[in-house]
């Protein structure tokens, strides 16, 4: 009873990220584009090497999670707030925490979705410049299976904190900007090692450096980055973590049972 | 004669109204920061301050020149902040409801618009000025101050957040309700703010792809960038700051006119 309700809430869900997902490829292209026309034409004016475009977009990946990241959050909080739809589903005679897992994997879905699209695109868009020769099919489905847990567990812990969408303009430039930025979308970890010897290692407590070095080793191989595995275990704990915030964050905030 | 004397006199005093409206709309839109100045410029100057050290130190050791770099940490400050400019308007329209009272007074509606913008612009220009010497300190060994031009700079950065705020104002006026403020963002203005910060000088470009380099030019970021880079680092090799600071005037009359004329059959103002 409870599964099968489970399944058809998810669903109710996910279908609202059907019909926009059309918007959503828009919006990815849009943004991925920009970027190969920065790093394909105007990189090499200024003698940048190529395999910069590499690591670039390969963490496209993880950078197209972010940007659904901030449309969820705001819809999320805008809902909680509203008293939308999250509040009508918890009155529903379901485990009030089968519900938040169903927001997560709800969550997670639709991040995983953006990211394979951002590859997709990011390939289509490069072709020969985004040389995918290293990439291992089964490491990429962990990897973005990783990323995707991570991304919903932490877009839920913030929507949990958030209490007005006006928030969130803070919220992303005082704590996440600085996790995105110095987690590695444009570097890879041995670069930080490289120009900070002393306090390359601190990088390693960013968990969005451990998300990019993930998706980078699985498509461009493991040569150059933090080992896979390593990451993975790093990032899926960090991942439970946010959970369990987000979590205890939503009982106290919707005072659940 | 009494006629005309009595016209001139009527359309001065509402002039003086309009302009002492404007100032006020102006006034009370600076002040809604007031208590949150500083919680704003530190949660600026904290992005500022990674991408500043991303850019700085690690982005060369994968071979990326200094001397592009600083460039594009000097084109970081002037980066847009359209979307909490369309934000904050937004919500203003909306569930606020501030700027419908504002919308009811006996003005012009794009009056009260333009003092929102206004508001803004003088919001982020006071915000950037404290910003700078953070970036100055960041640039520090590559940073000539006999060439900066505060005069120039002070004047670019007038102009820049009037273009800042015309875009947010034009954002909003395609963003039907909160949740959809991403989109205008991800798909027009952060790819043109984008290509036009970590673009290299103009006449680099246009040396190595003529075609590219002219079709950039429709970019206003551009303008933007260049502009300010060239009140920093000195006008040597940038397109000349006149040309700049007249394409950032046209292409602001052209996205308020639109965005005006776009919220005003949204909103039915008269």
């Amino acid at each position: 009873m409870s599964a099968t309700l489970f399944f058809k809430l998810l669903y109710v869900e996910l279908i609202p990220f059907l019909e926009i997902f059309k918007k959503r490829f828009i919006d990815t292209s849009a943004w991925i584009l920009s970027r190969a026309l920065v790093y394909v034409f105007l990189f090499p004016v200024i003698g940048a090497p190529v395999e910069f475009v590499g690591i670039f977009f390969a963490g496209a990946a993880f950078t197209g999670m972010m940007f659904e990241f901030v449309g969820t959050t705001v819809h999320l909080v805008d809902d909680i707030e509203g008293v939308g739809l999250v509040n009508y589903e918890l009155s529903i005679p379901i485990s009030q925490k089968l519900i938040l897992v169903k927001m997560l994997v709800a969550h997670t879905v639709r991040a995983l979705s953006i990211a394979v699209i951002s590859v997709l695109i990011a390939k289509i868009a490069m072709w020969n410049a985004f040389d995918l020769s290293e990439m291992s099919l089964f490491l990429l489905i962990v990897a973005l299976l990783c990323m995707g847990f991570f991304s919903g567990a932490f877009t839920l812990l913030v929507s949990s904190r958030l209490h007005d969408v006006s928030d969130i303009s803070f919220m992303w430039k005082s704590w996440v900007s600085p996790l995105f930025l110095a987690g590695g979308n444009l570097f890879p970890w041995r670069a930080a090692v490289t120009a900070f010897p002393k306090f390359g290692w601190i990088f390693l407590i960013n968990p969005f450096m451990h998300a990019n070095e993930l998706i980078r080793a699985s498509l461009l191989g493991q040569e150059g980055y933090f080992p896979f595995w390593y990451s993975f275990l790093i990032l899926t704990a960090f991942s439970f973590l946010l959970m369990c915030g987000a979590f205890r964050s939503f009982k106290k905030r919707l005072d659940l049972l | 004669m009494n006629t005309v004397f009595e016209w001139i006199k009527k359309a001065g005093e509402r002039t003086v109204f309009y302009l002492r409206f404007l100032y006020l709309m102006t006034y009370v839109e600076f002040l809604s920061i007031k208590g949150r100045f500083i919680l704003r410029v530190v949660s600026s100057l904290i992005p500022l301050v990674f991408q500043a050290l991303v850019l700085i130190f690690i982005l060369p050791v994968l071979g990326i020149s200094a001397e592009y770099t600083k460039l594009v940490v000097m084109s970081r400050l002037f980066i847009s902040d359209a979307i909490s400019s369309s934000a904050s308007l937004l919500s203003g329209l909306g569930t606020v409801g501030d700027l419908e009272q504002a919308l009811m007074a006996p003005v012009p509606w794009w009056l009260v618009l333009l003092g929102r913008m206004f508001g803004f612009a003088l919001r982020m220009f006071s915000m950037t000025v404290i910003l700078i010497p953070f970036v100055v300190v960041f640039l520090k060994g590559k940073f000539v101050f006999s060439i900066l031009s505060i005069v120039l700079l002070m004047f670019s950065l007038v102009l820049i957040q009037f273009f800042d705020a015309v875009m947010g104002l034009w954002g909003a006026s395609y963003t039907k309700k909160m949740s959809e403020i991403v989109r205008v963002w991800a798909r027009v203005i952060n790819p043109m703010s984008f290509i036009a910060t970590f673009s290299p000088k103009w006449p680099m470009i246009i040396s190595s792809y003529p075609v590219g380099g002219w079709l950039l030019l429709a970019n206003p970021f551009l303008y933007v960038h260049e502009m300010g880079r060239s009140a920093v680092f000195g006008s040597s090799g940038f397109i000349p700051p006149v040309i700049c600071a007249l394409m950032l005037v046209v292409f602001s009359l052209i996205f308020a006119f639109f965005g005006l004329r776009r919220l005003k059959r949204r909103f039915d103002l008269v």
